[in-house]
């Protein structure tokens, strides 16, 4: 045990009892699960991703690259969870990873034997050749030996969702200049939201013993955290990572709502995706304490120092039972200072400068802590450390020490501050890249823009607070910034040890100085080509800790300094982000809204199998008891239609309400046919075309009044051709008085089809005259149903048979349904779904979506002949274009199977019976196929270059997609009744 | 998805009831337009160049029209503007047909109207934590000096349709597309359950 | 992102479609070189590094077609007008 013996923001009085690898320890609670692995005396965390090194935690936050574990079991095991941010909880289960059997002894660490073979470029000179070996023997094995944690095997049984918040002015970050920052935008009545990674507000404050206004850091934290508190305009946001800047002044957040808890409460998600929308920001996200490369620093107990102090300090968990530090800077002694004032048994201060500061020499002596000047730490031993070794220019030697913390300055944070393409620049008074430009709105304040001084801190956080607030429109009152001591930042640039024996520049990754050097004498010396080619940064931790010292590597190499040499830029997000939190409440049967036609209940009741077609649920067929497959159901209802009567609610289709004076001229322009000429009470099928003379969308558009028409489009173009028609409207012709109003939800609408389709509406309608006369082909009428229920009654037909569509105000659809299937009872009415829908266009040769597939013409698909010729509308000048009347362009033709028991199967191309299979043999391809149960064969609807020249011709039908080669003869599309009689009797 | 709502149809409309921790409620919403008390609705487009006097027309006749984002009532009609020269009609007591005569009374051929009285679920949400329920979906920013009495939206939510306004007191009306209800009701109920959530006229289920 | 729409106000840009480059109007389709024009209408435009005038269309707002003013180089928008008429239009 190295629980220090008081101290700490722990609660003692409580113990919590949690599980590592299986084995039971105990915490309090305000412990990391780190902190109270540390204070239990377990150093292994975890094995490195490449050579399967024993690693230990080595940072006390977000950035940790080596104590990665799997959190929780089952279904909600995560892997790759950051040990350093895990807050305790009782019961907790974790396990490390990437090792096998055990953490202790892991068998793949052979790695490091060949660690020589393993080094940078590896994958790319290793695996090249020959390459049948990659796929059976490479990628396993190495998939078995490298990558992190395994994902959970089972569906994650929590929920997620997502949240957007508007502020004045966002704090990223709760430190000293955060908090600052938070009061002065605060008190100006600006709203404010302070988002907090940890669990807890205050930052590096909750770790360091300094006087902020005459009294402690954590009394001036509390003070802070209650005023805040107080305030209606100010959200804290604890548990937030602020992960990506945005465009707009919108940043990313996740908020861990649950995951402190074994599950999320009842009813709550288990995080929360923000977007907040921020007026302006002030970053104020710290600093990285920066390790030093030296032989041995990857060793179980080697740290940052300013974590060792963290852990004593705020966790009362010594990182061993003696320790030691090796710095660079003020900050750091300081920090190991108060970590022995807390209770930890700090052994010795090794720094690099020839002396410390007065102050610094003089509180190490008090405390009784060695300073060994001009020291640089050479190796360490130990599989956990046992001992370090110490040159300085006075000689060399050995401390035996459990722990050894480990800073070499301080790396802003300024990670947020690249995401919109702002490019770090180098600060050489502090050897230190800081934020260059910002995005707009951000203001960046504290250690995360260089200013690492407490009382600096303070005042560059309450001036930034009160600008942002000011800036957003609020006169924020020039309170004084909090007061502070001055603090020593005095530092020496030191970044590597030069000594034998494996020094870790990328822990997580296994990147090496030798591996840095190996890039520098292959020539891979731009640090994007660094980068890539040793995969320094490249792992979950992104390099937040130890791209700076690659660069200070490759600086030395080079020659060229460390701003010559340049840095890598960061994107979003922060810190990883997990795929169902992106996702929120959109997910299985949630995963898109699913819409209801009118008749939905009505159709779930009689057994309907639904289809989903856009967004809407709608019918695909009606199976009867006894029917054994879906094929035997739409012959059924495509027989029952053609042969009596079926009915198919379609109010699925796009329906756009069109009124004003110009209508017609509007129509004229955008289908390729004429509509100011139709008749009041008639409709006309249209066709309407892109600007690039491609299809873009059919239907049918009726007038019911002199200036009142009502176009129908398909299901899936509904908005598009919205969007198009007030394109037209608003931008081509703004002259044009045309109204638009959707009505596709108004309106419910149901086909009625075949030859006793006229008795079935005869019998619901309300005094209207629907003999052929009455209501001829394409006519329309206006009027009531069902005992006064206002309807429209179009005589369409997409089958072929006579037919007609009813429309009611949606909420009737059902009734009328459910009037129609009376009414029709004594002729055997039947109700059909898309698919004999589908069969019964592609018998009459009607195209839909498969051939209105954004690649076909109006030649193609035989509806050239429509195109008026006494007008110009959209598309029409590029429709001309020679390659569209091209005669070699695949048009649409039908074709039967020579052996007609074959299936015809959509997809398959055409070519020269006889000819090899090559793309230049290509004669076009199969668009829609379907049993015909009229005909009893299968038939085709395709694309064939001259199709319609080649009536009779025999083509070989190829689709190696799933094996199909046939012969199959050329025909007309429309396979039954192609003069169209049927529908007009 | 959520086990709350894991045993009904997503097409069909949440049933009423109360959902998440008993004893409270902090978001209640009503479904304003049921059969046994239907709405009427109508789209008024102004007819081009017309919005100024179709303006005046309609005040004249006692329905005061903005020609921005925002809900005025008069002559017992309720009219939200959903885009320029555009607005969305309510009114109780009324049948669609008879809505569209009264418009076309007060617009004078000023503008189109179209019956809309099928084409929506009205859904008034309120609550304390109205807000805090409405901010997982609704990203137009719904902070009361922001969004007043009488301001409303069209937008877009959990990738659903509305227009809603903000009517007395701290009343938001939505105006759903009647396909996409469901699934709307499914993304307020999870959303509101954390609260205490009171749905009410969505019918038994 | 975020587009200020005149009418509605500023707005998530997931609410709007994107068109593109505002600037090509639709040509004279009876002039003589109507074939060309038509080609560079529908197919030519320009990549400026810069400020650029776009349509978008606020598809789950007013449905108003906008001429966006952004620069391409930062998103930044300085100008947001309704497309055609320069006003509501109606
Ligand atoms: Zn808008």
């Amino acid at each position: 045990m190295t629980r220090l013996v008081d101290g700490g923001l722990i609660d003692r009085s409580r113990t919590l009892s949690f599980a590592f690898d299986g084995k039971s320890f105990t915490g309090h609670p305000g412990d990391t699960l780190a902190s109270a692995l540390l204070a239990n005396g377990v150093r292994l965390m975890g094995r490195s991703f490449k050579y399967h090194r024993p690693r230990g935690v080595v940072t006390a936050g977000s950035e940790e690259p080596n104590a990665l574990v799997e959190l929780r079991t089952g279904a909600r095991r995560e892997p790759n969870t950051r040990a350093t941010t895990v807050e305790l909880y009782d019961g907790l289960e974790a396990a490390s990873q990437n090792r096998w059997p055990s953490l202790d002894v892991d068998v793949l660490s052979v790695n490091r034997l060949v660690s020589p073979f393993l080094g940078a470029g590896f994958y790319y000179k290793t695996f090249m050749w020959p390459a049948a070996f990659w796929e059976k023997l490479y990628e396993p094995v190495i998939r078995r030996a490298a990558g992190l944690g395994r994902a959970p095997d089972a569906p994650d049984p929590d929920t997620y969702e997502k949240a957007t918040a508007f502020c004045d002015v966002l704090v990223i970050g709760s430190g000293a200049a955060g908090l600052a920052a938070a009061q002065a935008a605060g008190r100006s009545g600006a709203r404010v939201i302070l988002a907090e990674e940890d669990f807890r507000l205050g930052g590096r404050l909750l770790s360091e013993r300094a006087v902020i206004d005459g009294g402690s850091a954590l009394d001036f934290v509390a003070r802070a955290e209650a005023e805040l508190s107080s305030l209606p305009n100010v959200r804290l946001m604890p548990r937030t990572t602020v992960f990506g800047a945005y465009d707009g002044s919108e940043y990313g957040a996740v908020e861990r709502v649950g995951d402190h808890l074994p599950a999320p409460l009842p009813f709550q998600p288990r995080q929360r995706l923000w977007r907040i929308v921020a007026k302006r920001c002030v970053l104020a996200a710290g600093a990285f304490d920066r390790p030093i490369v030296f032989p041995g620093n990857d060793r179980p107990g080697v740290m940052s120092a300013l974590a060792l102090a963290t852990y004593a300090t705020r966790y009362g968990a010594g990182a061993g039972a003696n320790a030691a530090v090796f710095s660079t800077n003020d900050h750091a002694v300081a920090a190991a200072l108060d970590a022995a004032e807390a209770g930890l048994k700090l052994d010795a201060i090794i720094d690099v400068r020839p002396a410390l500061p007065d102050a610094l020499a003089a509180r190490a002596k008090a405390l009784g802590v060695r300073v060994i000047t001009e020291g640089e730490v050479v190796a360490t031993s130990g599989k956990c450390l046992t001992s370090i070794t110490v040159r300085t220019p006075r000689g060399s030697e050995t401390l035996t020490v459990e722990a050894l913390g480990v800073s070499g300055g301080a790396t802003p944070n300024l990670n947020l501050t690249c995401h919109l393409g702002g490019k770090p620049v180098w600060r050489e008074d502090i050897a230190a890249f800081v934020p260059g430009a910002v995005p707009p709105g951000m203001a960046v304040a504290g250690a995360a823009a260089g200013t690492f001084a407490l009382a600096d801190c303070l005042a560059e956080g309450t001036r930034l607070g009160a600008s942002a607030a000011s800036d957003a429109g609020f006169a924020a009152s020039p309170a004084p910034a909090p007061q502070a001591e001055g603090s020593p930042t005095g530092f020496k640039p030191f970044f590597h040890v030069q000594g034998k024996g494996s020094a870790f520049v990328d822990q997580q990754n296994d990147v090496t100085a030798k591996d840095v050097a190996l890039a520098h004498r292959e020539g891979f010396r731009a640090v994007e080509l660094l980068k890539r080619y040793t995969t320094l940064g490249m792992a979950t931790d992104q390099g937040k800790t130890s791209n700076m010292a690659g660069l200070a590597l490759m600086a030395e190499l080079t020659g060229k300094g460390i701003p010559a040499t340049g840095t890598t830029v960061f994107r979003p997000p922060y810190t990883p982000v997990a795929l169902g939190v992106l996702a929120g409440h959109h997910r299985g049967i949630d995963f898109k809204p699913a819409r209801p036609t009118p008749t939905h209940e009505w159709a779930l009741a009689q057994g309907a199998v639904f289809v989903e077609t856009g967004l809407w649920m709608r019918a695909a067929y009606f199976p009867k008891p006894g029917e054994k497959d879906w094929l035997e159901s739409v012959n059924r209802e495509v027989k029952a239609t053609r042969e009596a009567v079926g009915v198919i609610d379609v109010s699925t289709f796009g329906k756009i309400d069109l009124q004003g004076p110009d209508v017609g001229v509007l129509l004229d322009r955008v289908y390729i046919n004429m509509f100011s000429t139709l008749a009041v009470g008639k409709a006309r099928y249209g066709v309407m075309l892109r600007e690039d003379g491609l299809v873009m969308d059919d239907g049918t558009t009726a007038r019911l009044a002199d200036d009142h028409y009502v176009m129908t489009t398909t299901t899936a173009n509904a908005a598009k051709v919205y969007q198009h028609l007030e394109f037209c409207l608003q931008v081509l012709w703004p002259e044009l008085d045309v109204c638009l109003a959707s009505v596709s939800e108004q309106w419910a609408q149901i086909a009625v089809s075949g030859p006793r389709s006229r008795e079935v509406l005869g019998k619901i309608v309300d005094g209207l005259d629907v003999s052929n006369a009455g209501l001829p082909f394409m006519g329309v009428a206006q009027g009531s149903v069902m005992g006064g229920v206002e309807a429209r009654i179009f005589r369409l037909s997409f089958s072929g048979e006579l037919g007609y569509e009813i429309a009611v105000p949606a909420r009737h659809g059902a009734a009328l349904m459910q009037a129609l299937m009376a009414a029709g009872a004594p002729f055997g009415i039947t109700p059909y779904g898309v698919e004999a829908l589908g069969v019964m266009r592609i018998e009459k040769g009607h195209v839909s979506g498969s051939e209105l597939n954004g690649q076909t013409c109006a030649r193609d698909l035989g509806l050239a002949k429509m195109a008026s010729t006494k007008k110009d509308y959209i598309g029409r000048v590029m429709a001309g274009r020679p390659a569209f009347a091209d005669p070699d362009r695949p048009t649409l033709v039908g074709f039967k199977p020579v052996d007609r028991a074959a299936r015809l199967r959509a997809g398959a191309h055409f070519l020269k019976v006889g000819a090899a299979a090559t793309t230049q043999n290509d004669e076009g391809y199969m668009t829609s196929t379907a049993f015909s149960p009229t005909l009893g064969h299968f038939i085709g609807l395709g694309l064939l270059k001259r199709g319609p020249e080649r009536m009779g011709e025999k083509v070989r039908a190829y689709d190696p997609v799933r094996g199909g080669d046939m012969e199959v003869e050329v025909c007309s599309p429309a396979f039954i009744d192609p003069q169209g009689e049927k529908q007009r009797v | 998805m959520s086990d709350l709502l894991e045993h009904i149809a997503p097409t069909r409309l949440v049933p009423e009831g109360h959902y998440g921790p008993e004893g409270a409620t902090g978001v209640s919403a009503r479904a304003a337009n049921t059969s046994a008390s239907p709405l009427a609705a109508a789209t008024l487009v102004a007819r081009k160049g017309a919005t100024g006097r179709l303006i005046v027309a309609c005040a004249a006749a006692g329905l005061p029209l903005a020609d921005a984002p925002r809900s005025s009532g008069g002559a017992g009609l309720e009219a939200v503007g959903t885009g320029p020269g555009r607005w969305l009609v309510l009114a109780e007591g009324m049948s669609g047909p008879d809505l569209v005569a009264r418009l076309a009374g007060m617009a004078q051929g000023l503008a189109a109207i179209t019956d809309q009285s099928d084409a929506h679920l009205i859904l008034d949400i309120c609550g304390e934590r109205a807000r805090a329920a409405l901010e997982k979906g609704v990203t137009v920013d719904l902070e009361p000096t922001v969004f007043r009495a009488g301001d409303a939206a069209t937008t877009v939510v959990s990738h659903v349709g509305v227009t809603f306004w903000q009517r007395d007191g701290a009343t938001y009306r939505f105006a759903v597309g009647r396909s996409f209800a469901p699934a709307f009701l499914r993304w307020l109920t999870v959303s509101a359950a954390e609260f205490g959530f009171a749905l009410a006229g969505t019918g038994r289920g | 992102m975020r587009i200020p729409c005149p009418y509605c106000g500023a707005r998530s840009s997931h609410e709007f479609a994107y068109l593109g480059d505002a600037a090509p109007t639709r040509p004279d389709p009876s002039a003589p070189d109507a074939a060309e024009a038509f080609h560079s209408y529908v197919y030519e435009r320009d990549n400026p590094a810069g400020p650029m005038d776009e349509l978008w269309y606020h598809s789950a707002g007013c449905r108003r077609w906008l001429k966006v003013t952004r620069d391409t180089r930062t998103h930044a928008i300085t100008a947001v007008a309704f497309a055609g008429t320069g006003e509501g239009g109606r």
